[in-house]
């Protein structure tokens, strides 16, 4: 069976991905002391499928996932003059919490 | 803001400062903003990372900052509001934790000057040695006036070179093991005590003015100055280049009217002893300032915050350090067991100068603008500066101030001496009366 730690790779933190923390994909900020479904993102490993992504999340930080969205980036194609190659591509997963839940991380930033 | 001052001693107080949230939480949002602004986080443009990032990843460092301005803010604000003459900034900040929702607290020493009256500063026992110039100190002026006047001037009349004579020589040869090779040595056969050589001078003396590649030997005492070239053989050749007789003038009125200071002799002599008097003058008047503020500071032994103690240490030392003609950040640091040797004489001098500065105010002894507008003129002319630049250059640099202040201090010493118990003393000048008043010329 795979490790929790094999399907999640790293949380993406970006301007969308706090903004999502936020608000959780709502246009605006709640209100304060509202309790707000939050979506973290993570690169995750590229065969892993939702359910195992939602497993994995739940045992590695404790939390209630309500919903995994996944996506897969293509690596863009670089050239370095006569020389083409491709950057590696990766999974991604959008992953929405149960309101209240919560995820403190700031490794690998 | 709440601030408390405890005493903690008469150079010491202790502010106790709370700070509310809401105060503290306007700082840690400004010190987050400008954060935001600058910092390059991967994943988020620049300045457009949110606080919640920056405070997982910088919160210390921001919360640091936000301390130490408070801390400074409320010192600023506790200084004013308690007119505390604050001598340094706080020290043994205690507490001051960022905590959310709770006020910021903190305590921190303040140093101050201590508060006191000056006692006793007037009939202090001071002795004032008698001025006496004696005719030989005068006559020793005269003389040395006289070696200043003479004149170097082509030998007429005699074919070899003799005592007083000035040569300029090239003189290739050892002394010992050491090689010599000068291309022009200029010296004075009359001044032995410049005698590179032992017998050297002697040696020359009486040799042809056209001497060429002219052969020395000499033997070097054990007794030799320099111990170096002791017990040597100087094997030396030497080429006259020049020679030159002195035309020392003759002691007559005709003298005194060169020198431009007398049209008689007796005149020269009278202002020559006039010159010196003066100066000694002012060395005596130095000697009984030093002495009454010797004697000022024995009776008020007021304590000194150690922060001026620390200040006048590291002046001492930028000074002494100046004297050995070394550069700021040149040379070694100054060493604790040195700095503990410094502080007694260092926390007398700023004794001193707190004394003087509150017996000027208790006297109302003021420096008018046309005093300090003197010294300013003397500095630039020493300077060889227009006045108007040193003095703009004073002032932006802030020094006008400090001219100001020296020159207060300087009349407080004098309004102490001129209420001292003075006794005249006959007693030895510890220099040389003459050498004083001729640097000073």
């Amino acid at each position: 069976m795979r490790t929790p730690q094999s399907i999640i790779k790293r949380p993406l933190l970006t301007e969308k991905s706090a903004r999502l923390r936020e608000t959780g994909g709502a246009a605006q900020a709640p209100a304060e002391g509202t309790d707000v479904a939050q979506q973290i993102v993570f690169e995750v490993a590229p065969d892993a499928n939702k359910i195992e992504i939602r497993q994995a999340i739940q045992s590695l930080f404790k939390v209630s996932v309500t919903g995994v969205r996944t996506l897969i980036v293509r690596g863009k194609v670089k050239r370095v003059g006569r020389f083409a190659g491709r950057r590696p591509g990766m999974k991604k997963a959008y992953v929405t919490l149960k309101p209240g839940d919560n995820i403190s991380f700031f490794e690998g930033v | 803001m709440q601030i408390r001052v405890e005493d903690v001693s008469p150079v010491e107080k202790k502010l106790h400062v709370e700070i509310p949230w809401d105060t503290v939480q306007a700082k840690l949002g400004d010190a987050y903003r400008e954060l935001g602004k600058g910092v390059a986080l991967k994943g988020f443009r620049k300045g457009k990372a949110p606080r919640s990032v920056l405070e997982q990843l910088y919160a210390p460092r921001v919360h640091a900052e936000v301390v130490e301005n408070l801390v400074r803010e409320s010192f600023y604000r506790g200084v004013a509001e308690h007119k505390l003459a604050a001598v340094a900034e706080p020290r043994d900040v205690e507490g001051g934790e960022i905590k959310r929702g709770q006020p910021l607290a903190f305590n921190a020493i303040v140093e101050v000057k201590a508060d006191f009256e000056p006692k006793d500063y007037t009939g202090l026992p001071i002795e004032r040695r008698k001025v006496v110039v004696a005719d030989e100190t005068v006559e020793k002026a005269l003389e040395e006036l006289r070696s200043e006047h003479t004149e170097l001037v082509p030998i007429e009349g005699r074919e070899t070179s003799a005592a007083g004579d000035v040569l300029a020589l090239n003189i290739v040869g050892t002394i010992g093991e050491h090689p010599v090779d000068q291309k022009r040595f200029v010296v004075d056969l009359d001044d032995t005590d410049k005698e590179p050589v032992p017998g050297l001078f002697a040696a020359l003396t009486g040799l042809p003015l056209t001497t060429k590649d002219h052969t020395l030997e000499l033997k070097i005492g054990d007794d030799w100055r320099d111990e170096n070239l002791r017990n040597r053989t100087a094997t030396l050749s030497v080429t006259i280049l020049e020679a030159r007789a002195k035309d020392v003038p003759a002691l007559d009125d005709d003298f005194a009217k060169d020198t431009g200071k007398a049209e008689t002799l007796a005149g020269l002599r009278d202002k020559l002893r006039e010159d010196i008097a003066a100066h000694e003058g002012e060395h005596v008047q130095k000697e009984c300032r030093d002495a009454a503020l010797k004697e000022l500071v024995v009776r008020n032994q007021i304590p000194v915050a150690s922060a001026l103690v620390d200040r006048a240490v590291e002046m001492q030392w930028n000074r002494l350090r100046a004297m050995l003609g070394m550069k700021e950040g040149q040379g070694p640091a100054l060493a604790p067991d040195m700095r503990e040797k410094m502080v007694p004489t260092a926390t007398d001098e700023v004794r001193g100068q707190m004394l003087l500065e509150a017996i000027g105010i208790a006297e109302k002894i003021e420096v008018t603008d046309a005093e300090v507008e003197t010294q300013v003129a003397e500095a630039a002319r020493g300077r060889n500066v227009p006045v108007a630049r040193l003095r703009a250059e004073w002032q932006r640099d802030g020094k006008i101030d400090n001219v100001r202040w020296s020159l207060r201090q300087e009349k407080v010493l004098d309004f102490l001496v001129e209420k001292a118990a003075v006794t005249e003393v006959d007693k030895p000048a510890p220099h040389d009366m003459h050498d004083a008043a001729h640097h000073r010329g």
